[in-house]
């Protein structure tokens, strides 16, 4: 199996406030690894790192084999590769729906228009967004529509992966699962992904791996069954529990 | 002696001499607010994107211009720099601009979300092109009230080149009214003017407004 994404004893720290502390995994083509863990221990950081929006202080992060902390790197060129969902959408508010997917094709991969706009219109219609939608601007989507369209935005590129930062932590509950279904379509279309989530639920039907990542370290990682069905780890249990709660509560 | 002593209207010549100068005046505004959008543009881009001892020059420099009065700053320029009248009055109003412009553009560009540079920066944008695609064009949107502002401003303190005997309305107005005696009138008149041509720049430039609306932004509370 090819590798897709490889991350090295990765570091980090703002100031004197170690956030990662030695990060190190692997991603092949197709998989898909989740990570939880409690909030501060640094997954926005460890995704954020990855295509370097964030500068890790060491380590070595390699996409396809190729190292991305390598001083010369072309860092537009990487990250053209690397899609990035995130938890607040970050759509461009002066576009519309259409414009913000076509946006990367046409400036990045400098496309014709007629090729770029087939394969805008390919990914809105694969989450689901639709043709009504296409012309409204950000401020006049609901959540889960901005969160799709975002999630367009990145497909668009034709990325060998795709890293989520909670996408759907910031929803209305009612607007979770249209989100989570447009993932689990690209899923099931073979989409490698690294995707951070409070969706237990979600990540056991998903994942090939689950991490757990708690104040900046991986303390432990396995299959959903293992981490999720019959957690070893105390500090996973203690966790699980939380969120569990918390679901029940809402 | 009466209070209203309209019939020096009837003097046409006065009445049309004063009112050439509105040329001056439209003048005035349109060099003072070029060369303001130019160098504010320029202090802008020196404030936010050099590094760290040589912005704060840039900033200091906008604080001290905005610091002086429009009416010190000409007189530096004329008498102190020895500019001619109009030089001076172009140049003035054109710096001060620039330091209130460039305030302007600054908080445009800064009430940009930050993650959507990031996320320009996710699917591939180089750092110049997340500038010309995404910020400036939302900057330019954002600023056109406070920039409408300015212009306003700026036309009315266009008067103030008055003390430079500059011959646009201001100063004209004060001509005639030495000369025929009248001043309540003759103010009254040039501050219907002036009231004139504030709403109409208003109007153009409010058209401008709602047609570069983001739509849906600030609808929903
Ligand atoms: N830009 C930043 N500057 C300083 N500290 C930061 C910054 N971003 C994150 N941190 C700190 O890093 C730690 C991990 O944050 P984060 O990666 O967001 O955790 P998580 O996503 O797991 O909730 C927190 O202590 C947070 O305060
Ligand atoms: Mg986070």
């Amino acid at each position: 199996m090819k590798e897709v994404l490889k991350v090295v004893d990765l570091k980090k720290s703002y100031g004197k406030n170690e956030v990662l502390k030695g990060v190190s995994f692997s991603i092949n083509e197709n998989e898909i690894k989740v990570i939880i863990g409690p909030s501060g221990g640094g997954k926005s950081t460890l995704l954020y790192c990855i295509n370097f929006l964030t500068k890790p202080n060491s380590g070595k992060i390699f996409l396809d084999g190729v190292e991305l902390t390598s001083p010369n790197v072309d860092l537009p060129k990487m990250r053209e590769k690397i899609g990035f969902v995130f938890q607040h959408f970050n759509l461009f508010m002066h576009l519309d729906a259409y414009n913000n997917v076509l946006m990367g094709l046409v400036r990045v991969k400098k496309m014709k228009l007629n090729e770029a706009k087939e394969i805008a219109e390919n990914s809105l219609n694969l989450v689901g967004i639709d043709k009504k939608l296409w012309n409204l601007y950000p401020a006049q989507l609901s959540g889960g529509q901005q969160q799709r369209v975002a999630i367009a935005r990145a497909i668009a590129m034709d990325p060998r992966i795709i890293l989520f930062d909670e996408p759907t932590s910031a929803l209305d509950v009612e607007l979770i699962g249209e989100v989570l279904k447009a993932i689990k379509n690209l899923a099931l279309k073979g989409m490698t992904m690294l995707l951070v989530t409070h969706e237990i639920e979600f990540a056991k039907d998903i994942a090939n791996e689950i991490m757990f990542l708690d104040n900046g370290v991986i303390i432990d990682k396995g299959t959903p069954e293992e981490m999720i069905l019959n957690p070893k780890n105390e500090r996973i249990k203690k966790f699980l529990g939380i969120i569990t709660k918390e679901k029940e509560n809402v | 002696m009466k209070i209203f002593d309209f019939s020096i209207f009837s003097n046409l010549d006065a009445i049309k001499y004063i009112l050439t100068g509105i040329f001056n005046t439209i003048f005035l505004t349109f060099a003072g607010i070029g060369i303001g959008f130019i160098c504010g543009s320029l202090l802008t881009f020196g404030e936010v994107y050099l590094p760290s001892p040589l912005n704060s020059i840039f900033r200091l420099l906008g604080e001290i211009i905005r610091g002086i009065p429009l009416t010190v700053l000409f007189l530096i320029l004329y008498l102190g720099v020895n500019l001619g009248a109009l030089t001076s009055a172009i140049v003035g109003l054109g710096i001060r601009s620039a330091a209130y412009q460039s305030q302007i553009f600054r908080s445009s560009l800064e009430a940009i979300p930050q993650g959507q540079l990031l996320a320009a920066l996710s699917i591939g944008l180089k750092k110049s092109e997340v500038f010309l695609y995404i910020l400036l064009p939302q900057a330019i949107k954002i600023m056109i009230p406070s920039w409408s502002n300015e212009f306003i401003t700026l036309l009315k303190d266009t008067s103030i080149a008055f003390v430079l005997g500059i011959t646009e309305i201001m100063t004209r107005a004060e001509l005639i009214s030495r000369a025929i005696g009248r001043y309540f009138e003759i103010y009254i008149f040039i501050a219907i003017i002036y009231f004139i041509m504030v709403r109409g720049s208003n109007y153009l430039l409010n058209l401008i407004y709602e047609k570069n609306k983001i739509p849906g932004l600030g609808e929903r509370g």
